[in-house]
């Protein structure tokens, strides 16, 4: 991985600082924002070469790749990605859950933040569900999905199959809701809580 | 003829050894523990759902708030990760002075670690020694941006202001005091036979369960691996100063002591070249008066706080808010390490684990 020893991209695509903020209104669709250029990553490589049917969409921003991966693809994708001499991401860094409503069939998204200390390479994985259907845990692969996991189900209501202990975290046991939802007001819903509110 | 039986006992959440609000129920058969099991949230304020409705500049004050012993390095997760969604380029002399605060931070929050570590396991004395030199870098960051805890002392794009006059000169005069206060602190830790007692051997831990658990920081470096997000993942110029990275041998409470007195000095290494080489030109980039990021911008920004790795993910849906911000915190991924730390321990090293992982409940429960 000697080509990956300045691990730093997103400065060498974007030279003038100004301009990008700039017009940021004007530059949305019509001219690709020069921060969304495609960087090359070995990982990335490996992914499409043993794993490209998995691959939903695969974009850039600002030197990260961000791979979206089919839920049911997810074990497969994350082991090999675990696991290949290319990759070797043994340092999920964080995963969390976002609540995207416009996207009516599968509105709750789980990102995974993928970091490799042997070959320095930085992967955010994406996986969409609703908050009907289960996904599957990543906590066999890296035992530091476990809380993780857990503040993701606390706060969106993402729920993960093969969860060892899937109960809220930071918030009370009998809280009601998902506080990070788009539809949770900021102040909280009366009646959230039995005793603090 | 004789049985014994399991008991479960609660600790915490207003205990003086817990640093702050957080509960532990352990299951003991006699003062060994079978099992622990963190209780967290006390301190929880929604800090990612209050980022999402506000500003992209009125979110920094917040992340003062979430590891309120390292303000400077949440505020620099934070600002860097924006700077990583626009692609605004810092300029040298403000990515100079940025990494003479963070060690700085550094510094004193190693110091404020050492005085409570040391006050846990029962050795009084260090306390007031290492809060005295903490006070002084907090005096010093009181001379940068006036306050003591919550700085805010970073911009979107560089630094609020230069370094005011005569505060490089109080700095060199703190880092010159600096080597001698640390082999102080030596003397009184180092080759104590009770400190040694107390830390050697207790919370031992392989670098490949550290590695798959999370940990990062010294809480990591213990266990003998090198994995530093400065050098693995420079960010700033951290690229142009040499400094090592401490790792332990046998992954106990000891190395992890040890580690921390030993990134004092590189810190104070790092904030001497950082001073002699302090480029010229401009502290702050040109960014938008009213950021509005494209939409599907996302970006993850890493750097390396005094407690491991503390990171930020952003998401722009175009407006002015940040659509998710996602604070890595290194205290929660550290936490879920006590369990396996202190599985077979007694009681009393529990106290010592959690001063050695190095916890703000602040930076936990964000």
């Amino acid at each position: 991985m000697s080509d990956q020893d300045q691990p730093k991209p997103p400065q060498p695509p974007a030279p003038p600082p100004a301009p990008a903020p700039a017009a940021p209104a004007a530059a949305k669709e019509k001219a690709p924002d020069p921060l969304a250029a495609e960087v090359s990553s070995p990982a990335l490589e490996r992914l499409r070469a043993v794993h490209g049917a998995a691959l939903v969409e695969v974009r850039f921003w600002a030197g990260l790749p961000l791979v979206e991966v089919g839920r049911e693809q997810l074990v497969p994708v994350m082991t090999f990605l675990r696991d290949d001499p290319s990759c070797r991401f043994d340092h999920l860094s964080t995963c969390f859950a976002t609540d995207v409503p416009e996207r009516a069939e599968a509105p709750l998204e789980m990102t995974y933040c993928l970091f490799s200390w042997p070959t320095r390479q930085l992967l955010a994985v994406k996986v969409r569900t609703t908050a009907e259907t289960p996904i599957p845990t990543v906590s066999a692969i890296w035992p530091s999905a476990d809380w993780n996991e857990r503040e993701a189900f606390d706060m969106v209501g993402i729920r993960f199959q093969g969860h060892p202990n899937l109960t809220r975290i930071l918030l009370p046991d009998d809280w009601t809701g998902h506080p990070l939802r788009r539809d949770y007001p900021l102040e909280g819903k009366p009646g959230d809580h039995k005793v603090y509110r | 003829m004789y049985q014994t039986s399991e008991l479960e006992i609660n600790m915490g959440p207003q205990h003086p050894a817990t640093h702050g609000v957080l509960r532990l129920v352990l299951r003991l058969d006699g003062e060994t523990i079978v099992e622990v099991k963190p209780v967290i949230g006390y301190l929880h304020r929604g800090v990612e759902k209050l980022s999402e409705n506000r500003g992209y500049r009125s979110v920094t004050p917040l992340t003062d708030r979430l590891d309120y012993c390292a303000a400077f390095a949440e505020n620099h997760s934070y600002v860097g990760a924006v700077e990583k969604l626009l692609g605004v380029e810092v300029p040298p002399r403000a990515q100079a002075m940025r990494v003479v605060l963070a060690e700085l931070q550094r510094i004193a929050s190693h110091l404020i670690w050492l005085a409570t570590h040391g006050l846990d396991i029962g050795a009084m004395t260090i306390f007031l020694y290492a809060f005295r030199e903490r006070e002084k870098c907090l005096d010093l960051f009181e001379g940068y941006c006036g306050a003591r805890l919550t700085y805010n002392a970073l911009r979107i794009g560089g630094v609020p202001q230069e370094f005011p006059d005569g505060w490089t000169e109080a700095l060199r005069r703190f880092l010159d005091e600096l080597p001698t206060r640390i082999a102080q602190y030596e003397t009184l830790l180092t080759g104590n036979r009770i400190w040694r007692l107390r830390t050697e051997g207790v919370g031992v831990i392989d670098a490949r369960t550290a590695l798959g658990l999370g940990l990062t920081g010294p809480t990591l470096r213990g266990s003998g691996v090198d994995y530093d997000v400065r050098k693995y993942a420079p960010y700033e110029n951290y690229r142009d100063y040499a400094f090592d990275i401490p790792v332990g041998s046998k992954g106990d409470t000891y190395d992890r002591y040890l580690i921390r007195m030993e990134e004092m000095r590189q810190s104070r290494r790092i904030i001497l070249q950082a001073l002699e080489a302090l480029p010229d030109g401009p502290i702050l980039a040109k960014v938008a008066g009213r950021i509005r990021p494209p939409k599907g911008a996302e970006a993850y920004f890493m750097t390396e706080s005094p407690r491991g790795e503390m990171s930020v993910y952003l998401v722009s849906d175009g407006t002015d808010k940040p659509y998710r911000v996602r604070f890595r915190s290194p205290c929660f991924n550290n936490l879920q390490g006590l369990p396996t730390l202190s599985k077979g321990h007694m009681v009393a090293d529990v106290v010592a684990l959690i001063g050695s992982i190095d916890i703000v409940l602040g930076c936990v429960d964000r």
